[in-house]
């Protein structure tokens, strides 16, 4: 990209989007970091257990928010095939997750 | 298998590496690490693609947030093929529990076998048109090139195959926990006109989602190990930074060459346990 180019509101929203995946990340990375070190010093098994699956939620929703942010962006720019596309990836894994929601059993050790 | 501090430090050091390539060839790392899990450490496939799937989530968002600034990824293009990715995933992920363990090696030795053919006949496609008014069509776009050092265009051709492939792409991914970046990054470099690096950064972008299609699946089912899942993650995170910093550097027939290298160890590695 050369530099004195002026950004447009999509490269904007990405890097928006970018920031804002890396932060989610970055809070999971954490989490699971912090789990696997209480594991491995043998301190209770709950609070372990608690922090390795958040960080693995908050992993799997990361990349939700860009397809939430996509489908704001297709609906301020009226791109209705753009609109129809984003929309429709949203319901399938809004499908995926209530079905998980359905069948939920604790991860295996 | 007992989670030992050893096992874990393999799986991270694995998962870093994965990550690594991962990052510098779009694909999302299952699918180095997936068959590492299943064939080294044996574990159980479902289980595999269940850590698999995280670590391609983790690699896609680390990926898509680095590439965003580089104008690279085609998100209007990404989000259509991502329709069919996710819903063939989503397919994937419930299926895959009726397939005994034999089809799905077979399914990861042909679909791996396949795309290294398709790359190693296709090296020199760039894919991109030097003239910066050409019609682009719907779903085209426009880059800074370093190689040619200028603005390029580029056309995307054949919609209906990428779609399919897309779709094929999603239901493996749902299988086999790998990320359907394997599949479509050289189909729509060889067969769709999309530049080899745009491929790449528009599908880090999509097998995160894809790969969510699946993930809270294999979750609910008990097949994500948590402490595995995490350690494998973490390497991912490290590894994938250096995958991106690498990726700046090298040529792109120089990245085929090596994402047809490592398809083929693994195709061989499955044709093997099939033995």
């Amino acid at each position: 990209m050369t530099p004195e180019r002026t950004a447009s509101p999509m490269v904007v929203l990405q890097r928006r989007l970018g920031r804002l995946m890396l932060g989610a990340v970055q809070v999971s990375a954490v989490l699971l970091a912090g789990g696997l070190m209480m594991l491995l010093a043998g301190r209770t098994e709950l609070a372990s257990d608690w922090l390795l699956r958040t960080g693995l939620l908050i992993l799997m929703l990361t990349p939700v928010l860009r397809i939430i942010e996509a489908v704001l962006d297709s609906i301020r720019t009226r791109d209705w095939l753009f609109i129809a596309t984003t929309a429709a990836v949203l319901l399938v894994l809004t499908a995926t997750l209530l079905l998980a929601l359905n069948m939920a059993r604790p991860p295996n050790r | 298998m007992p989670i030992t501090p050893a096992v874990l430090a393999v799986v991270m050091a694995v998962g870093a590496l994965s990550g690594c390539l991962g990052a510098l060839l779009g694909l999302g790392g299952g699918v180095f690490l997936v068959p590492f899990l299943n064939v080294v450490l044996e574990l159980p496939l479902n289980v595999s693609a269940g850590v698999g799937l995280m670590t391609v989530i983790a690699t896609s968002s680390v990926v898509s947030a680095g590439s965003t600034g580089r104008e690279l990824v085609n998100l209007r293009l990404g989000m259509l093929l991502l329709l069919a990715s996710s819903g063939a995933g989503l397919i994937g992920a419930l299926t895959v529990v009726h397939l005994p363990d034999r089809a799905l090696f077979g399914v990861f030795a042909a679909v791996t076998a396949t795309i290294c053919a398709i790359l190693l006949t296709r090296l020199d496609r760039r894919n991109v048109i030097l003239d910066e008014t050409a019609y682009l069509g719907p779903l085209g776009g426009r880059f800074y090139e370093d190689e040619s050092g200028r603005d390029v265009v580029y056309r995307t051709r054949r919609i209906p195959v990428a779609l399919c492939v897309s779709a094929a792409a999603g239901y493996v991914s749902g299988l086999l926990g790998i990320g359907g970046g394997i599949l479509q990054v050289p189909v729509l470099n060889a067969w769709c006109g999309v530049p080899l690096r745009v491929a790449a950064a528009t599908s880090a972008v999509m097998i995160g989602a894809t790969a969510v299609a699946s993930a809270p699946l294999y979750y609910a089912r008990g097949n994500v190990s948590a402490p595995l899942a995490a350690a494998a993650v973490l390497g991912v995170l490290v590894g994938s930074r250096a995958g991106l910093w690498f990726g700046g550097r090298a040529r792109a027939r120089w990245l085929k060459l090596l994402m047809a290298f490592v398809l083929g160890a693994v195709s061989l590695t499955y044709v093997l346990k099939l033995l």
